[in-house]
């Protein structure tokens, strides 16, 4: 057999014997990828649901004029033009609506027209003086034949002028009719209006003409879409100046009759032309709301909310509705990162516990298929492939589960594929490691050097990851870097290593010096001291207490916050990430320390075994457990509720969630840091329980043992 | 047991009558002693060898106290074994014998250099820490390792780790010592140097020995070798060392207090013995025949190599 091979087949003898020899590793491990991956996945699916119902309600609820688009044109129409006086203006309405992007108008509905003329002042009514100053608009409103009924009268034709007086037929709603005092049939005798902008480009002004009311039109309901939040030809506006009151009412003129206009107003026919459109808010989806809102704002650059003579007007209100939602995507997904951070840091430190307590258990075979033969990264091969199989195989189930669990329409394949990866780095990492120590290539002061320096940069990064929080802050829209999200993460690993290098050296000095103590207690303070294994696993359990702390304050409080408020989908959805975080976090804890406890066992029935042989009796194993897990707790809960604080103080009014449309928030720090404590406490009782459900009759000699510890 | 063997047992002797011991597994009964008699004199080494299972470790624990005989009588240094209570069972392991196990690893704490494993016990029976000092001190010369007292076991090669074991089983002054496989894990110098170091605290400090050993070389270094055989004691192995012709060692056969013995296996393959064989009783002798052979057919060539051969014709 060539050598690769033989390589091939001893790595696939590894894979096997990994499957066999770590079964209970491997399903752990398949078990907490699998529940994490569960996690992103319904977290991210719940999000990404949250996204798209906010969206929708954004845009639903958004005030009319903020999600119009509207086209005006004021210019000046003369007869001479096409017999169509509505040519021009929709020439010039298509060429400023050139300007506009075509993704913009593909999410608006089909356009109408609203022509307004110049304002003209009514002189009197029927031959009599009004008694308040009133103006009349004559307005063409396209579409307006099925937003209304006639109630009285006939519809307006064409009139010929009377004695060289022009005369226009308007209608008039029931309404504006009503509180006039017109009728049908009434005349108004009208003239130019000299402050009216669009009567100023004009050398002199028109005639006198009569507008003479031909009907009356029952409107529909002015909230309806069609009238575009424009209800000024229901009713007449009524300006209060003080010493009186300013009346002004829109006439409605039917789109044929506006030649009529235009010669009534004796060639003077500058006219104000609005195309209106309504946004389709269905037109909008997550797919697409990105690419919109970039299209809105090319189209603000491009064009005028300001129409003049010459120069059309876009107004567009859409933009602020969508950069309103992007910020409060943003900050939701950024605060869910922070959560996410949090409980991905606390399964990573629980799987690296898993593998270094899968490790006292590797070594002896791993030690024995060396001596038969095996190539040392055949057998790394080998056993990271079994991992690794776990771990996809956890991946793949639990985004299973968690796509089930969540209909949402986010894709979480990217980020359960990092996460895998992550953990698949980890494991061959752990493992190359491993195999250097298992085959006697280790060398103290390496690892030892290594460990040092590793520790030195993650404490570096996390104080800069602390001051970029605290400069940055999680805000709306600010393009948060990755070191903004990582102090849930990196606070309590940097605040562990900091406490073991305070706290180490004495505590274990103190357990090599106290014989004196009791055999008990100095067996179990020296199993304490092995910072190598009961070190790591106060890392994780404190990251673990400290994302568990800071998520379920940060969840309460914003549950709390958005109380009475109108929170939205996302703050609720981002409130709830924070409280599962939180108990995920716990979970995670307490699954390793117990999985841990469990798996190293052997090493504690080893010594229960030789203390029994010295003739040690029940009470001296009780102590072991106690003085080993007495520095444990300690440690475990300075580094919990230190950890807790500081990043508490770190998040402290950095987490703006105002745009979740909720309250200001700041992490109240003192609950943090008693969650932490509790949160720890509640660890200790199932460390306690396992450990005293692990007496040595038990674990020596089995569940059938005779009932005397140590012996059968 | 008679008034000398039991003033002998009293001063670290042990005596094992009809000794039973049987392990429930699930739903399996397994007896791993099947009524086995043993006397050992106090001061002598003696190695135990035998098949794997055919219950040495299990004779060894049952006699360290790590297990309860389930019938028969089991007295170490004066303690008898079955009526112990859990706490004499204790107080019997910290003071009366010694332990050591094979596996290098399993015979101290690695959180303890190699003064304070061998201080351990003697914490355990409450010694002063002036005392505990002085005699881990004695120890650790007795087996060689005074300089090295300062080292953790992973430190210290497995032939270190041995002897501190060893060490550690002689902290609190036991009359007995009992090593199951102790250089069973060890290449052959490494090996000689443990014997070497048994055999000195025997000598040296009159402690009786009982060591489990699948290895000649220890078997060869002791007076008395007894081989256990499916729960039972088969034979024993004596050896003479003050002969001019170096040490003369010879088999035989162990009649029980029943008058029952067995034949070695080698003996009964060899004349296809079966169920049944036909005993003839001679002046100075018993003969063994099968069942069907004329007892005046010439003697098997048994085994032309074998000097061991017990004490008595087998024809």
């Amino acid at each position: 057999m060539r050598p690769l091979g033989r390589w091939a087949t001893a790595a696939a003898s590894m894979m096997r014997l990994t499957g066999r020899a770590d079964a209970l590793v491997l399903a752990c491990i398949a078990l907490l990828v699998g529940g994490v991956a569960a996690g992103i996945v319904a977290a991210e699916r719940a999000v990404g649901g949250a996204e798209r119902d906010s969206l929708e309600l954004a845009l639903t609820n958004a005030p009319a004029e903020s999600t119009r688009l509207v086209v005006e044109v004021a210019d000046v129409f003369t007869p001479s033009g096409p017999t169509d006086p509505l040519v021009v203006p929709r020439r010039m309405i298509e060429t400023a609506g050139s300007n506009i992007d075509p993704l913009v108008s593909a999410v608006y509905a089909d356009p109408r027209l609203t022509i307004d003329a110049p304002r003209l002042t009514v002189r009197t009514v029927d031959g009599e003086p009004t008694a308040s100053p009133t103006t009349v608009v004559l307005r063409v409103q396209e579409g307006l034949e099925s937003h209304s009924s006639p109630f009285a009268g006939a519809e307006p034709t064409r009139t010929d002028p009377v004695d060289g007086v022009s005369i226009v037929e308007v209608s008039l709603s029931t309404g504006a009719a009503e509180e006039l005092g017109w009728r049908v049939g009434s005349e108004l005798l009208v003239t130019a209006t000299t402050d009216d902008p669009l009567f100023r480009g004009f050398d002199s002004l028109p005639d006198p003409l009569v507008i003479r009311v031909a009907s009356l039109l029952e409107l529909d309901d002015p909230t309806d879409p069609f009238w575009f939040g424009d209800d000024r030809l229901h009713r007449v506006i009524v300006d209060d100046t003080g010493v009186g009151a300013d009346l002004t009412v829109h006439a409605a003129v039917p789109e044929a009759q506006l030649s009529t206009v235009l010669a009534a107003l004796g060639g003077q026919a500058a006219l104000r032309v609005e195309e209106r459109r309504d946004l389709e808010p269905a037109r909008i989806d997550m797919s697409n709301v990105e690419a919109v809102e970039r299209a809105v704002r090319t189209t603000e650059a491009s064009t005028t909310p300001t129409a003049a003579f010459g120069s059309p007007a876009v107004r567009l209100g859409l933009g602020g509705v969508l950069e309103a939602e992007t910020a409060r995507r943003g900050t939701a997904r950024d605060a869910v990162r922070v959560a996410a951070v949090g409980v991905i840091a606390a399964a990573v430190l629980s799987f690296v516990q898993l593998q270094r307590a899968a490790a006292d258990r590797r070594r002896p075979w791993w030690g024995q298929v060396r001596a038969r033969g095996a190539a040392q990264s055949a057998m790394v091969a080998g056993s990271v492939t079994a991992s690794s199989a776990a771990i996809a195989a956890g991946a793949l189930f639990g985004a299973s589960i968690g796509r089930a669990a969540i209909g949402g329409v986010s894709s979480s394949i990217g980020s359960v594929a990092a996460f895998v990866a992550l953990l698949v780095v980890a494991d061959l990492v752990l493992q190359a490691g491993d195999a250097r120590i298992a085959l006697g290539r280790f060398e103290t002061a390496g690892p030892a050097r290594w460990r040092r320096a590793g520790a030195t940069v993650l404490v570096v990064v996390a104080g800069a990851s602390v001051v970029a929080l605290r400069r940055q802050g999680i805000s709306a829209g600010a393009g948060n870097d990755l070191l903004v999200v990582l102090p849930l993460a990196l606070v309590p690993v940097a605040v562990a290593i900091l406490a073991v290098a305070v706290l180490a050296r004495p505590r274990r000095g103190r357990a090599i010096g106290g014989l004196d103590l009791g055999v008990g207690r100095v067996v179990g303070l020296r199993r304490a001291a092995d910072m190598g294994g009961a070190g790591s696993l106060v890392v994780s359990v404190a990251v673990a207490a400290c994302v568990a702390a800071v998520s379920a304050t940060i969840g309460w409080s914003l549950r709390d916050a958005f109380d009475g408020a109108d929170r939205g989908p996302l703050g609720d959805v981002v409130g709830g990430v924070f409280v599962v975080a939180a108990v995920a976090a716990w979970l995670l804890g307490v699954a390793g320390i117990t999985t841990v406890t469990v798996i190293t066992m052997r090493r504690r029935r080893r010594d229960a075994e030789l203390l029994a042989a010295l003739g040690a009796d029940r009470s001296e194993f009780r102590r072991a457990v106690m003085a080993e897990l007495a520095p444990l707790v300690g440690f475990g809960l300075i580094v919990a509720v230190a950890s807790a604080w500081i990043t508490s103080a770190a998040l402290d009014g950095r987490l703006e969630l105002d745009a979740l449309n909720g309250a200001a928030f700041s992490t109240p720090r003192l609950a943090g840091a008693t969650f932490a404590v509790v949160g720890s406490l509640f660890v200790v009782a199932v460390v306690v329980v396992r450990l005293a459900a692990a007496r040595p009759a038990s674990v020596a000699r089995g569940r059938s043992a005779r009932g005397e510890w140590g012996e059968r | 047991m008679t008034a000398a063997t039991g003033a002998r047992v009293a001063h670290g002797g042990i005596v094992c009558d009809g000794l039973v011991k049987i392990y429930q597994s699930a739903d399996i009964e397994v007896v791993a002693l099947q009524g086995l008699d043993l006397e050992v004199e106090p001061g002598e080494l003696v190695t135990l060898v035998g098949a794997s299972g055919s219950g040495k470790s299990t004779l060894l624990n049952v006699l360290g106290g790590l297990d309860k005989p389930t019938a028969g009588r089991a007295v170490v240094a004066g303690h008898d074994l079955m009526s112990m209570r859990s706490s004499d069972r204790t107080a019997f392991r910290r003071r009366a014998v010694g332990f050591i196990w094979q596996q290098t690893s399993r015979n101290l704490l690695p959180y303890l250099d190699a003064r304070a494993n061998v201080e351990l016990p003697m914490t355990l029976a409450g010694l002063s820490r002036r005392e505990r000092f002085r005699r881990a001190s004695e120890l650790l010369d007795v087996v060689g390792l005074a300089d090295r007292a300062d080292h953790r076991p992973q430190q210290l090669s497995g032939g270190e780790q041995q002897r501190v074991a060893i060490a550690v089983a002689l902290a609190n002054e036991p009359a007995v010592l009992l090593a199951d496989e102790p250089t069973g894990e060890l290449d052959t110098a490494t090996a000689e140097e443990i014997v070497s170091v048994l055999r000195t605290v025997n000598v040296e400090l009159g402690v009786t020995g009982l060591i489990v050993t699948h290895d000649p070389l220890v078997s060869g270094h002791v007076d008395r070798t007894i081989a256990i055989r499916d729960g039972r004691i088969s034979t024993e192995t004596l050896r003479n060392r003050g002969g001019a012709d170096g040490v003369i060692s010879r088999e035989y056969a162990v009649l029980d207090a029943a008058g029952r013995m067995q034949l070695p296996e080698r003996y009964v393959n060899a004349l296809a013995l079966e169920r049944r064989v036909r005993l003839e009783l001679e002046r100075d002798h018993i003969g063994v025949w099968p069942e069907t052979t004329a007892s005046s057919d010439r003697p098997v060539d048994v085994d032309p190599d074998a000097d061991d051969r017990p004490n008595g014709d087998v024809g």
